[in-house]
């Protein structure tokens, strides 16, 4: 078809695009109206050379002045098709401009090359929309890759990931690439073998649900998964996912689903130890529910946390009343306050408490307990403690300190009593002793009498010895302690005893004399003992030794005598209480009190006593003091 | 010279026995059986030695020792405090007594330790 010229020069005018030509010599020929517009400089016939410089053509990035290789009329009138080949012009006016550009090398009917001819679109807002798509799509992407979740975007029908963000690296430790290029199947063999198959039929179930409730079915409700997903480094953590319908097909069947995947490993180990101290906290209540005892937990801020089954039954208080300060409404008013703050003083320092008092029961009454409680360490902190009940023990201890308080009124008043009689009967005894021997007529008289008063001495020593010896056992005996020599005491002692016995002499082997700090009576009333044993032990001897030395750094008093000896397997027993050697019950008299108090006298001075013998032969018996200040003499 | 010797027990037994042998030894006896109006006694009877018993009545024999040795006039005169009690010791020290007698005694100890006091 022919067109009239004016025709298609009318065409040319009205196009949006621009149009530009040059001929087979490579000079511009034709700009129409909006190539014009577009550069706002009219067509001169310019060599190719000059075009890029005249008409400002410019790479799309603006980074330079086309070169003449690359401006599209030139290519397309060499004969390169151009297509679509974006650039920038500025217009003199400054403006800048994007473009597509087409076009081709023009040959007449005989093949024979005419020139070249350029289609020049404006994609200037194109380009800023695109440009603007880019920003939102990089602004989405940073979203999506600083969001601590993995999301991803997969198609459920082939099981590929349209989309995966780069959380995956720090999720699990696999690009985002890599997630992309496994697939569904790929992420499948992360999750852990025990939880798999659960997940599997789960998300199953899901799609089925989505696609039978359609249309009513809320695509942006999740279906929450949590399991074990394998991370590339080996080791397993807990994940939790969030998934939701991202899109439909025709048939408005699930096609692709949007997950987020976070990473609850922590929450979830702290869940898991939870439960397990939740177990052992349910276990070790069942076992404080069956301990005889009432048991009590304090935390670390001293509040009440916990108190047993023993515990609710003997007070009549609830687990719940129990529990902060409501265990306070069953301490006795006269114990509470006190013990409180006894029990807040070892607290703060964390020292166990130990404590007595009073615990009203559900009957009203108070009875007493032992609290016994140490502090916890890691991880509970606070105190853990219990409850006996003591009430018992308590009554009779305190029974007991009356008991003990009426026998040494007792003691005292029978001690009086007891001596009084024999004042009078000793004096006036030996009053007509001293009376009888003086006149010879009188000696059978005299013999009685005498007789009469060893009675009475023995009397007065055995009541003394009783009298002692509750002492000792109350804990009463007290020493008087003084400074005084050891001669001087045995000296004493000895002297005594020369009364006593006309049979036996007593030689004193004194190889020391040193000052001793101790009570000297009781110190008397020991070596006394021991001369009273000698005598009446050897009935057929005839004399006694009394001898003071020192060894291992202290002063050893000995009595020996030669008389009938003490069996060796009674020896261990001599010094005990009420013992007496079996043989001599009925020839020789005494409590068999004498031994034991001497005893204690030597313990009470932190010394020793002990007995050497020989059955048939004799004994020796000695005693030991410490010395702590000696000034030895000779 | 007329020594005067004071004994106050509330045992006449023990009275009668004392005064026995304190006659033997050449002592004027006075004999109390309580302790009461005690500084009146004392005064009246002018003694150079006293012996007191722990359980007196009424107020007890430290406590009447304790009297007469307050008073400047008889504080020099010695008294021997005896008693039946194990810790007449300290008895006599708590009473102010110039030595002791514990019971039973001995006629024997009685009379050193009264004799003790002789050139008084």
């Amino acid at each position: 078809m022919n067109f009239d010229n004016n025709f298609l020069q009318a065409v040319f005018q009205n196009m949006a695009d621009g149009i530009v030509a040059c001929d087979e010599n490579g000079t511009l020929i034709f700009f129409n109206d909006a190539l014009e517009k577009m550069h706002g400089i009219p067509l001169q016939p310019l060599p190719p050379e000059d075009w890029a410089k005249k008409y400002n053509l410019y790479y799309p990035d603006g980074s330079g002045l086309l070169k003449k290789e690359d401006v599209p009329l030139y290519k397309a009138w060499k004969g390169e098709k151009v297509d679509h080949q974006e650039m920038m012009i500025i217009s003199n006016e400054g403006q800048r401009k994007y473009m597509y550009a087409n076009g081709n090398q023009l040959k007449d009917s005989d093949g024979k090359v005419i020139g070249a001819v350029i289609n020049m679109h404006d994609i200037t807002d194109i380009n800023e929309t695109n440009k603007k798509l880019n920003e939102i799509r990089h602004f989405i992407e940073q979203i999506s890759d600083l969001t601590p979740g993995l999301i991803t975007v997969f198609n459920v029908t082939n099981g590929v990931y349209r989309y995966v963000n780069n959380a995956a690296k720090t999720i699990l430790g696999y690009t985002a690439q890599e997630f992309l290029n496994g697939g569904f199947e790929f992420v499948v063999s992360l999750v852990h073998s025990e939880d798999v198959q659960k997940i599997l039929e789960q998300n199953q179930k899901a799609i089925i649900n989505a696609n039978e409730k359609y249309p009513d079915y809320n695509d942006n409700d999740a279906v929450e998964f949590e399991y074990r997903m394998k991370h590339k480094n080996g080791s397993y953590i807990w994940v939790h996912t969030y998934g939701v319908v991202f899109g439909r097909d025709t048939n408005h069947c699930v096609e692709e689903i949007l997950n987020i995947t976070v990473d609850i490993t922590e929450r979830k180990n702290a869940e898991i130890k939870a439960e397990q101290s939740k177990i052992s906290e349910d276990y070790f209540r069942d076992l404080a529910d069956q301990s005889p005892f009432m048991i009590w937990k304090v935390n670390e801020k001293g509040l009440c946390t916990y108190v047993n089954k023993p515990w609710c039954d003997f007070t009549g208080l609830s687990f719940k009343d129990s529990l902060n300060f409501g265990w306070r409404k069953a301490i006795h008013p006269d114990d509470g306050e006190s013990e409180y703050i006894k029990f807040m003083n070892c607290f703060n320092e964390l020292k166990p408490y130990h404590s007595k008092f009073r615990v009203k029961t559900i009957s009203g009454d108070y009875r007493w307990v032992l609290a016994q409680s140490n502090p916890l360490k890691q991880p509970d902190k606070g105190y853990l403690g219990s409850l006996t009940d003591i009430t018992e023990q308590e009554d009779a201890q305190q029974a007991t300190k009356v008991l003990m308080q009426k026998k040494d009124e007792f003691m005292s008043i029978a001690s009086h009593e007891l001596k009084t009689p024999i004042t009078s009967m000793k004096a006036a005894l030996q009053i007509v002793q001293r009376i009888s021997g003086k006149n010879k007529k009188d000696s059978q008289l005299h013999s009685f009498i005498t007789l009469a008063n060893n009675q009475v001495n023995k009397l007065s020593v055995l009541i003394e010895d009783l009298l002692d010896v509750t002492k000792i056992q109350a804990g009463k005996m007290e020493l008087n302690k003084n400074d005084f020599e050891s001669t001087e005491l045995i000296k004493e002692c000895i002297s005594q005893y020369r009364f006593d016995s006309n049979i036996h002499k007593i030689i004193f082997k004194q190889n020391v004399n040193v000052t001793i700090s101790g009570d000297k009576e009781r110190l008397a009333q020991v070596i006394a003992n021991f001369l009273s044993n000698a005598i009446k032990y050897s009935p057929e001897a005839d004399k006694i030794i009394v001898a003071s030395e020192i060894t291992d750094n202290s002063l050893k008093v000995s009595v020996t005598d030669f008389g009938i000896g003490i069996p060796e397997n009674n020896i261990k027993y001599i010094f005990d209480r009420f013992f007496r050697v079996e043989k001599s019950s009925q020839k020789f008299s005494g409590l068999g009190l004498g031994l034991f108090i001497s005893a204690q006298i030597i313990e009470k001075h932190n010394g020793k006593i002990g007995v050497n013998s020989k059955e048939g032969q004799g004994s020796t018996f000695w005693f030991t003091i410490p010395c702590n200040n000696f000034l030895q003499k000779q | 010279m007329d020594k005067k010797i004071l004994v106050f027990d509330d045992d006449e037994d023990i009275l009668l026995l004392s005064s026995y042998l304190l006659e033997e030894m050449g002592w004027q006896v006075h004999t109390r059986t309580n302790c009461n109006s005690i500084v009146e006694i004392v005064k009246k009877v002018k003694p150079s030695v006293i012996m007191m018993d722990n359980w007196i009545p009424d107020i007890g024999g430290i406590a009447a020792t304790q009297i007469i040795k307050a008073e400047p006039e008889f504080k020099l005169i010695p008294v021997i405090f005896f008693s039946a009690n194990n810790d007449i010791k300290n008895l006599a020290l708590q009473a102010g007594a110039d030595t002791y007698l514990s019971k039973p005694f001995d006629i024997s100890v009685f009379e050193k330790v009264v004799n003790s006091f002789n050139n008084q």
